[in-house]
């Protein structure tokens, strides 16, 4: 029984690597309605590619992660341009497809530049530790938890205060409308798309940190994990992503500590399909039902 | 495809199928019994029973299933287990595998009851994956990832199976009964009334259609018939373990239904031989043929959405005059 706050600390640092992910998710979806499946080798790439350049600079941590960022940028940009403009006006899941395939050219890039076998994670981060009661807390951690607040305060700004942000919300309201109003849509998509991936760069040099291992075949998962996240906070909401990361962390946490960690993907996915079939708008989501 | 219609060979194939399946048929013996090639035949039809399911959900229903490689996962498990463990024969298990993936499918479209589009496609995969999880972590029935050996092949009589020639005319019969069985339903009133939900599912309801059943009887068939491809996978190969069933096979089935054109039997048998052959003249990619199927796949669904021999080369329903 001691062991559950540090479980649950361990769960909603992780809660918040997923909530990054699902956050990047979640905008895409919002503005472009469509489900990007690549978005989980996009972190994967830029995790291996923070690990890349940290190597080169003794192992710098805040290189990796500006790496990690810049490369996830650049990789959304590239994808909006190649995957999602030309399938923008055609039936529901063209998008999707697209996105999958991306998915996959993404994947074995990876395996060619990085190689099939997991690599560990060597950036240094200060060893600092605290206890509190029982309960271990790494500057890790604490930094995770940090950027994650950060980051989400610094994009409810954007959202809500900027231009940009308005005609993010305008198109995410309605495209064609916003379009008529002058807004550039295609500027709307590609700001989005980079600002997620490079979001998801982002928790891919954080969490793989954190693990302490990286490998090619991480970048499905993540993305499925995050879609779960975007899934319970309610697709779209910026608030609802956080919360249903760290959510997600805390029951995986509990369910491999409890359970059994073979079934803690299983689990994730029931609770996927579960919250999809009694609440589909999630926990904090509002307009993610009229397109179902 | 413009050569080929130029010099007018398609129509007069369109006339004359039953050559090309008489040379399928015959193919065995062109091939003198060469294993690899045959091995290779044996898999197309396999591929070609697995599109003819999965196009009753994605081209005719338009319903997004990215997990039918899990009810295909369901048949061989179904099937296999009964044959090593309760010493059923091969015949005994196949209504059995077809019922047991026809329970998966219905569970499985009960979602998209609620969820459209997107979501239906993440559900389903995510149901592929508890499916794929199940399998593996409940070791006291499936013995877990080290997979189930040792599967007996079928026999009828006191011929047992053994060389590829029989297991290539049963995989072609399976084939054939699931194409004829698709024909069937694609021209009846729940086919129509499938595509109408395709089209568009208000406009269907308001002319009558039961939206909630059609769909679940289409995951429902497109599962069975998967199962039954499931049981004869199991027995051709005698060993089955979960990751012969993975989210990346689904989704080969699903790119051979987009390349070959969703909503099209024909369609579909194009995308499956050509999909299927496709990796085996390519070996020597290696690694990078996933990469070919991704940019395949981005590139049909951007320049030729319906496919090689899609919806629109369909000959349409005719209402045949009564009496």
């Amino acid at each position: 029984m001691l062991l559950i706050y540090q479980q649950l600390l361990n769960g909603l640092v992780v809660g918040i690597g997923y909530a990054l992910v699902g956050l990047g998710f979640s905008m895409i979806f919002g503005v472009m309605r469509v489900i990007n499946f690549a978005h989980g080798n996009v972190y994967m790439v830029g995790a291996f590619a923070g690990l890349t350049a940290a190597k080169y600079c003794g192992g710098n941590f805040y290189v990796a992660i500006v790496t990690g960022m810049v490369v996830g940028a650049l990789l959304g940009l590239i994808l909006e341009r190649l995957v999602f403009r030309p399938v923008r006006h055609m039936e529901t899941f063209a998008g999707l497809l697209t996105s999958t395939g991306a998915l996959f050219a993404l994947g074995i890039i990876g395996l060619l530049i990085w190689g099939a076998l997991p690599k560990s994670y060597d950036v240094h981060v200060p060893n600092i530790s605290w206890e509190v009661g029982n309960v271990t807390i790494y500057y890790m951690q604490v930094f995770m938890m940090v950027v994650g607040v950060l980051v989400m305060l610094a994009l409810w700004w954007i959202v809500s205060k900027t231009s940009i942000g308005i005609a993010i919300r305008a198109s995410a309201h309605s495209t064609t409308i916003a379009q008529l109003m002058g807004v550039n849509v295609n500027r709307v998509t590609q700001f989005t798309l980079a600002i997620s991936s490079a979001l998801a760069g982002l928790a891919g040099v954080l969490l793989s940190t954190y693990y302490g291992l990286i490998s090619v075949s991480v970048g499905f998962n993540a993305g499925i994990k995050a879609f779960i996240a975007a899934v319970i906070g309610g697709v779209g909401s910026i608030f609802g992503s956080l919360i249903g990361g760290i959510l997600l962390g805390l029951i995986e946490g509990i369910a491999s500590g409890y359970v059994s960690s073979g079934y803690r993907d299983a689990i994730s996915f029931f609770i996927l399909i579960l919250v999809l079939m009694v609440r589909p708008v999630g926990l904090f989501g509002q307009a993610a039902t009229q397109k179902m | 495809m413009r050569l080929l219609s130029s010099i007018k060979i398609t129509p007069w194939l369109g006339k004359h199928s039953w050559l090309l399946l008489i040379l399928w048929l015959i193919l065995p013996i062109l091939l003198r019994n060469r294993s690899y090639w045959m091995h290779i035949l044996i898999m197309l039809a396999v591929y070609v029973l697995l599109t003819q399911s999965l196009n009753l959900v994605l081209g005719l229903a338009g319903q997004l299933q990215l997990g039918h490689a899990a009810c295909f996962g369901i048949g061989a498990y179904v099937a296999g287990l009964l044959m090593v463990d309760r010493g059923f024969s091969f015949w005994s298990t196949l209504p059995l595998a077809f019922l047991g993936a026809a329970l998966v499918g219905i569970l499985m479209g009960l979602p998209s009851l609620r969820v459209g589009g997107d979501y239906l496609g993440v559900v389903t995969l995510g149901f592929g994956e508890i499916v794929r999880l199940l399998l593996t972590n409940l070791m006291s029935i499936t013995r877990g990832p080290m997979g189930l050996l040792n599967i007996p092949g079928p026999s009828i009589g006191g011929f047992v199976f053994t060389s590829k020639i029989p297991y290539f005319y049963l995989a072609t019969a399976l084939a054939l009964f699931t194409w004829f069985v698709m024909q069937r339903i694609m021209n009846s009133k729940v086919g129509l009334q499938l595509m109408a939900v395709r089209t568009d599912e208000q406009c269907a309801q308001v002319l009558g259609v039961n939206k909630g059943f059609v769909k679940l009887f289409a995951f429902c068939v497109s599962a069975a018939f998967a199962g039954l491809g499931g049981a004869f996978y199991a027995s051709y190969f005698s060993f089955i373990s979960p990751d012969s069933f993975l989210f990346i096979d689904s989704l080969i089935v699903l790119l051979m239904v987009i390349v070959g054109g969703k909503g099209n039997l024909i369609g579909c048998a194009i995308g499956a031989c050509i999909l299927g052959i496709a990796p085996e003249l390519f070996r020597f990619l290696g690694d990078y043929r996933m990469l070919i199927y991704g940019l395949l796949l981005t590139t049909m669904v951007i320049y030729k959405p319906v496919g090689i021999w899609g919806l629109d080369k369909r000959k349409f329903n005719t209402i045949r005059k009564m009496g």
